[in-house]
């Protein structure tokens, strides 16, 4: 059915490509390099972005090769609503962590990372725990991206996968090596550019070569009962209901995510999240609306693998220089993310590691941080090309980082807003919601009779605390209490005896539910209280102007 | 969903994508003209 082996480039116009591609950002990177970088604007540029490098380099970071791939799977897999149920909650990842964004900057304004702000509330442990999780986290999605350029190249040339892997990860360390997070943002800008119109070019473009819309008719027979519903139940169960639990534990947990946070003028949160919400939404779910119309054409990717599906369509039904820009497309969506991943590792290297933990805040040098930082580019470039060369299973890992991140959300919400929370209350509960996390999503023991109803009833209390935490950042606790305990009673009926049959679901959900569960106990009855315009004290820059040298506070701003 | 509900939910995303494409573009340039205008850094 498909068309691939025809329209295969040459080496030479692989190369062409690629030259054009990292070329024209390494040249970006070289006008805003400084010969000698500052170690905070390496790490956050200074924390005064404007809106429109801050909204692109957003919505780039967020959307990597395999939002697309994944997209226009659920398309394919779950029918008409499948796009929907992948990109809307994936955009709302975006979202949801705005309003939390605004505290968070407000008390720690000229933070680097979210773990540097966890040591200056708790102390070691906490940050640990979250620096540890994000430099597994960027090294897994380093990996994948270099994985995904590496496939698509030799899919689409004679080079080989190797080949590609390494040309993708030279490219990409090429422009982010030396102006670190600067670099990123601004090349962030124009890969976003790219993106955004080669989906707004190819998706009607293929929609027309593909005979639509009369094949919405003629290939209707294609699609189930359920594929053919916008309500699909199949749809939300299997793909929306897991991405909604996750909403937030990829959004709290993310350092490419806190990174930005940290970096856009305070002011201009709000537009720039809004704005990164729908620039995502509109574009994952567009590209996955390719994977529908490839279920009306009954179209077979090759294999059966279904990640070959969107390249094959578009190498099917576009012109070379259609497909060409396709190419350019998925290399930028792999590259923004990639570069993001660098600067977040280098980041964590250079403020959580160096910084705070072996020089100490008042000691660490700029110039040997900004060292590290490269170094640590250099290591995890290597490291991401070694293990996508061994093409690893990386699945385990994955489950394990976004479970840890979950646990991670409620102590580190509530370490932001109340004060009483201590550093015991919030490791106790992430080891307790990991404990309790790794039985039920890898079916360690039977969810048989009793065991299967205290997983359902923790789910419960899991949805209560997601949508409650979702209203409380948006409209405050009293709301978010009482819609956190209606969500409770309302799904408790449909989720007791049901729900332990999901276990990505339900996993998710107890490590929610137990993290909460066990930081509350172990928080409401302390008498101590913390003084959060101490984090302000705590964080800062790192370089000569350091603001704790000669604290001047400032207000913080209202978006 | 009819045919015609199908072409515009299937077409509308890459409109939203145009939009958004001039929102982030047309700032992107004010800030470039504002930080030239101002002999600052854009970044």
């Amino acid at each position: 059915m498909n068309n691939l082996d025809s329209v295969q480039f040459s080496a030479v116009i692989i190369v062409g490509l690629l030259v054009f591609f990292y070329g024209g950002t390494f040249y970006i990177s070289t006008r805003i390099g400084k010969k000698q970088e500052n170690a905070d604007g390496y790490m956050t540029a200074g924390n005064k972005i404007g809106f429109g490098i801050s909204a692109a380099s957003m919505t780039a970071t967020w959307i990597w090769a395999s939002s697309m791939y994944a997209s226009a799977a659920s398309g394919y897999t779950y029918g008409i609503s499948g796009p929907i149920h992948y990109g809307l909650w994936g955009a709302l990842m975006i979202l949801f962590i705005y309003p939390f964004g605004k505290r968070i900057r407000s008390v720690a304004p000229k933070a680097h990372t979210l773990a540097e702000v966890m040591h200056a509330r708790h102390g070691r442990s906490s940050q640990l725990m979250l620096a540890g999780s994000n430099i597994v986290g960027s090294v897994i999605s380093l990996m994948s991206n270099f994985i995904a350029g590496g496939v698509l190249i030799a899919m689409l040339s004679p080079f080989t996968f190797i080949q590609g892997v390494v040309a993708v990860a030279g490219g990409v360390l090429l422009y982010s090596l030396w102006s670190g997070f600067r670099a990123s943002v601004l090349t962030d800008f124009v890969q976003v550019m790219a993106m955004l119109g080669a989906v707004a070019i190819i998706v009607p473009v293929i929609f027309f070569a593909a005979g639509f819309p009369a094949a919405f008719e003629t290939g209707a027979a294609n699609l189930t009962p359920q594929q053919g519903n916008f309500f699909s139940s199949d749809a939300f169960l299997g793909q929306g209901a897991p991405y909604i639990a996750a909403v937030l534990a990829y959004a709290i947990g993310n350092q490419t995510i806190a990174q930005r946070l940290f970096a856009v003028r305070e002011d201009l949160i709000k537009p720039t999240f809004i704005t990164a919400t729908i620039g995502y939404g509109a574009m994952v779910i567009g590209v996955g609306m390719l994977g529908v119309l490839a279920l009306y054409l009954g179209f077979e990717p090759t294999d059966g693998d279904i990640n070959n599906l969107i390249p094959e369509m578009a190498a099917t039904y576009l012109p070379a220089i259609l497909l060409a820009v396709f190419f350019i497309m998925i290399i930028g969506a792999l590259s923004s993310t990639a570069d993001s991943d660098l600067a977040a590792l280098s980041s964590i290297m250079m403020a959580d590691v160096y910084g705070q933990n072996i020089a100490g805040k008042e000691k660490a040098n700029p110039k040997t941080m900004l060292l590290v930082g490269r170094m640590t580019m250099v290591v995890a470039t290597a490291a991401a090309v070694a293990f996508a060369s061994l093409q690893l299973n990386i699945l385990d890992l994955l489950v394990f980082v976004g479970a840890l991140w979950g646990a991670l959300v409620f102590p580190v919400l509530a370490s932001f807003y109340w004060d009483k929370v201590t550093n015991k209350a919030f490791t106790t509960s992430v080891i307790a919601a990991l404990a309790l996390f790794l039985p039920v999503r890898f079916g360690w023991i039977p969810m048989s009779g009793g065991i299967g109803l205290i997983v359902d009833v923790l789910s419960v209390i899991g949805i209560g605390v997601v949508l409650g935490l979702m209203t409380f950042g948006f409209f405050g606790i009293r709301v978010g209490k009482v819609v956190g305990v209606v969500a409770a009673l309302v799904s408790a009926p449909f989720v007791i005896g049901f729900l332990h049959d999901y276990a990505t679901l339900s996993a998710s959900l107890v490590a929610y539910a137990v993290s909460t569960v066990v930081c509350w106990a172990m928080s409401i009855g302390q008498t101590e209280r913390f003084d959060f315009a101490l984090i302000r004290q705590r964080t800062g820059n790192f370089d000569d102007d350091d603001p704790r040298r000669d604290p001047t506070p400032e207000p913080a701003k209202e978006a | 969903m009819t045919t015609l509900a199908l072409t515009v939910y299937v077409l509308v995303w890459p409109l939203v994508v145009l939009a958004v494409m001039g929102v982030i573009g047309r700032a992107f340039f004010a800030e470039w003209r504002e930080a030239r205008r101002s002999g600052q850094d854009l970044i």
